[in-house]
């Protein structure tokens, strides 16, 4: 019995330890994330402007398409301000997960049709995408994060 | 008589009034805060200029002393027309400090990746992003250093010495060190009006090229 309670113990400490190591790598894993869009978009940005380079153009929306995807998965329950880890997630993005997932779904949805976009070849039409995609960064930047 | 010519009178007012302006627009208005930055490195080119080759009193050689002349001055040593000892590295440290400032945001990111200084594309997303917390860290020194600034000048009106109003006439009615204002020649301005114009140009006409 003794035995028994032992076990129980050390393995909730186990598993203590292991959600708050586990949040510090998801917020770890969240904000590497955010910053590979961001170098993504701003590549984007420079590529429209400047050279024009379709290959590269497509490279990067594909990028950010896939990116949006993954995003859904980087804010698991309890990765929040609750954490105690550094983050600048609000906690509305738990308390509000209708909206939150609204404001996810948006950009999913932009960046597949700034993907389609790029892959038509059609470099206005990934202009105007890419102008619409910055407002549903913006979008939830301006509503969950801290500034 | 007169202390402050004209070109430094223009670029103190014009500063200040871009410098507040480029807080106001750095919030939602980021086109507004890179055009109105130009202006500004333009202006401080202008006065670097200026402080090699203008009027006495705008010349670093006239205002910026060594410790000694400030630990006089801090005892009781008179100062001539222009700016005391002290006064000399609070304007050195302020513009300084707004050429560290510039420099930053011409290669600041933002954090959508959208809305970067003109010359951002040399330097990866990360170092843009430190760029832009540099050029938010070293904001908060120039404000402290404007709040240093308009605290002097309120310190010097309690004891009934008017530094506002020369800064708008160019004259003062003390005559403490009762030297004339030497005035630079004409191509002198020009030459600084150039330099001035093709800074801010040239940042503009790259802004131009190197966005959507
Ligand atoms: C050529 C000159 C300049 C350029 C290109 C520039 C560019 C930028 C950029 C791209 C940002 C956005 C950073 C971000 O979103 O994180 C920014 C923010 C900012 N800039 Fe400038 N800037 C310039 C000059 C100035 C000057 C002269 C001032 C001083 C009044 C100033 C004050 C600020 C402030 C306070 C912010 C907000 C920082 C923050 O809270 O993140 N900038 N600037
Ligand atoms: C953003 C705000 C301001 C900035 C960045 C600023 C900056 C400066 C700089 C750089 C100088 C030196 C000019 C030169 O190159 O010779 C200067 C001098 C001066 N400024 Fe300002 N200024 C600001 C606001 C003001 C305001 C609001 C006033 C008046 C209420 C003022 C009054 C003066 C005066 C009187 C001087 C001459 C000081 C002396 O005799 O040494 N400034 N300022």
């Amino acid at each position: 019995m003794k035995a028994f309670w032992f076990a129980g113990i050390a393995m909730a400490l186990t598993a203590t330890t292991a959600v708050a190591l586990d949040a510090g790598d998801q917020i770890k894993t969240r904000r590497e994330g955010m910053k590979a869009i961001g170098g993504a978009t701003k590549g984007l940005y420079e590529t429209l402007a400047g050279e024009k380079d379709v290959a590269k153009i497509k490279a990067y929306t594909a990028r950010i398409k896939q990116l949006s995807g993954e995003s859904q998965g980087w804010f698991p329950v309890g990765t929040g301000p609750s954490s105690g880890i550094e983050t600048k997630s609000r906690a509305e993005v738990w308390t509000d997960p209708v909206g939150f997932k609204a404001a996810q779904q948006a950009f999913v949805t932009q960046a597949g049709k700034l993907n389609a976009a790029a892959t038509s070849g059609d470099l206005d039409r990934t202009q105007a995408e890419f102008g619409a995609l910055r407002g549903t960064c913006k979008g939830c930047h301006d509503k969950y994060q801290t500034k | 008589m007169r202390v402050w010519d004209l070109p430094i009178r223009l670029f103190h007012w014009l500063l200040a009034a871009l410098i507040a302006f480029s807080w106001w627009a750095h919030e939602d208005h980021l086109d507004w805060h890179r055009l109105s930055g130009f202006a500004i490195a333009g202006l401080l080119v202008f006065r670097l200029w200026w402080g090699l080759a203008g009027s006495s009193t705008a010349r670093f050689s006239s205002f910026v002393k060594g410790t000694g002349g400030v630990l006089a001055y801090l005892r009781g040593a008179p100062a001539g027309p222009g700016h005391n000892p002290l006064g000399g590295w609070s304007v050195a440290a302020m513009l300084a400090t707004l050429i560290i400032q510039i420099a930053l945001g011409l290669f600041s990111v933002d954090q959508d990746g959208f809305e970067s200084g003109p010359l951002a594309r040399l330097v990866d997303f990360d170092t843009g992003r430190l760029a832009a917390a540099g050029h938010e860290l070293v904001f908060n020194l120039l404000v402290g250093l404007i709040v240093l600034h308009l605290l002097a000048i309120g310190w010097y009106g309690v004891q009934r010495k008017n530094l506002v109003g020369p800064m708008i006439t160019g004259r003062t009615t003390a005559s403490d060190g009762a030297t004339e204002l030497e005035p630079a020649p004409i191509w002198k301005l020009l030459v600084g009006l150039i330099l001035g114009l093709t800074t801010s140009g040239g940042l503009f006409m790259l802004e131009r090229a190197s966005s959507l």
